[in-house]
């Protein structure tokens, strides 16, 4: 075998690959295949696409402006207090600081020099 | 006819069926060594394009994907009975009595068809895509998913094997090869 270079040896080896048995398809094989896809259901790889009740955007978009509009112009009256329960508005009243900050008292303590 | 199948033409894809049938059959009788189960695996490739045309995207890569699936699905046979029987390989390609000059080529058909037979899977779908279907090297990689370096590597390994197995009678073969063609 020695004497035989590489390229001989793979000419040689196809040649011999020509020996082997040629599979022959049975007979009927396609029919049967064929009979056999009749019982098969088919599977789509596509989900069909079913479009949403379309939404005219206004109808939504209104309403929400229009208890905007409310709410900033309910909010910039003072009567709006009296439509809160009593709890809320004496709270907010509670809260409120009846001296005016001016900012200034605590500007000291941050003053240059006093960091320390 | 890709498209006609994937309507349900039954007659598009028995188009499709006699068109790529015979390769995939081959390349499973191969790789499962003359089982008698070849014919469900080669049917079960087709009942999954059936079942799932809209994974070709083309039509030309359809005999790629064909063996493809047939190859993994004949792998997967084989790893589940992996005592296939390889000694079936020369009742099934040898049905016929013979005597004198065609059973001394009938016993150097049996020992390459054992030699095919004895290479590791990835060796012989190698081998079978390219020397018995005729694919190219980089066809054949895409079937097998794995680069043409790749290939050309598993056919490497699987020459020298069947240089190997076939060596006691290296010599003897290439004389009665000489012989016929003399």
């Amino acid at each position: 075998m020695e004497k035989y270079d590489e390229t001989q040896m793979d000419a040689a080896l196809e040649k011999l690959l020509k020996c082997a048995t040629e599979p022959s398809v049975p007979e009927g094989a396609e029919a049967r295949l064929m009979l056999a896809i009749q019982s098969v259901e088919q599977r789509l790889n596509v989900v069909p696409f079913r479009p949403h009740p379309r939404i005219q955007s206004w109808t939504i978009g209104l309403p929400l402006a229009a208890a905007l509009a409310l709410g900033v112009y309910l909010g910039s009256k003072d009567t709006f207090d009296a439509y809160l329960p009593e709890a809320i508005t004496d709270g907010m009243a509670d809260m409120s600081d009846s001296m005016p900050s001016t900012g200034l008292d605590d500007a000291e303590s941050y003053a240059e020099g006093d960091v320390t | 006819m890709l498209l006609a199948s994937a309507r349900r033409d039954a007659a598009a894809f028995a188009e499709l069926v006699s068109r790529y049938y015979k390769p995939v059959y081959r390349m499973v009788w191969r790789m499962m060594n003359g089982n008698a189960e070849t014919e469900d695996v080669a049917q079960e490739a087709f009942v999954k394009l059936w079942q799932n045309p809209a994974q070709i995207r083309e039509a030309k890569a359809l005999k790629g994907w064909l063996m493809r699936v047939a190859s993994n699905l004949a792998i997967d046979r084989l790893r589940r009975k992996p005592h296939a029987d390889i000694d079936a390989i020369a009742e099934v390609a040898d049905p016929r009595q013979v005597t004198g000059a065609e059973l001394e080529e009938q016993a150097v058909t049996a020992r390459v068809n054992q030699a095919i037979a004895s290479l590791p899977e990835r060796q012989k779908l190698a081998v079978t895509l390219v020397y018995f279907e005729g694919m190219s090297n980089i066809s054949a990689a895409s079937v097998m998913d794995i680069s043409v370096d790749a290939i050309e590597s598993l056919l490497t390994r699987g020459k020298r094997a069947l240089r190997e197995s076939l060596a006691e009678d290296w010599r003897g073969l290439l004389d009665e090869l000489s012989s016929k063609a003399g």
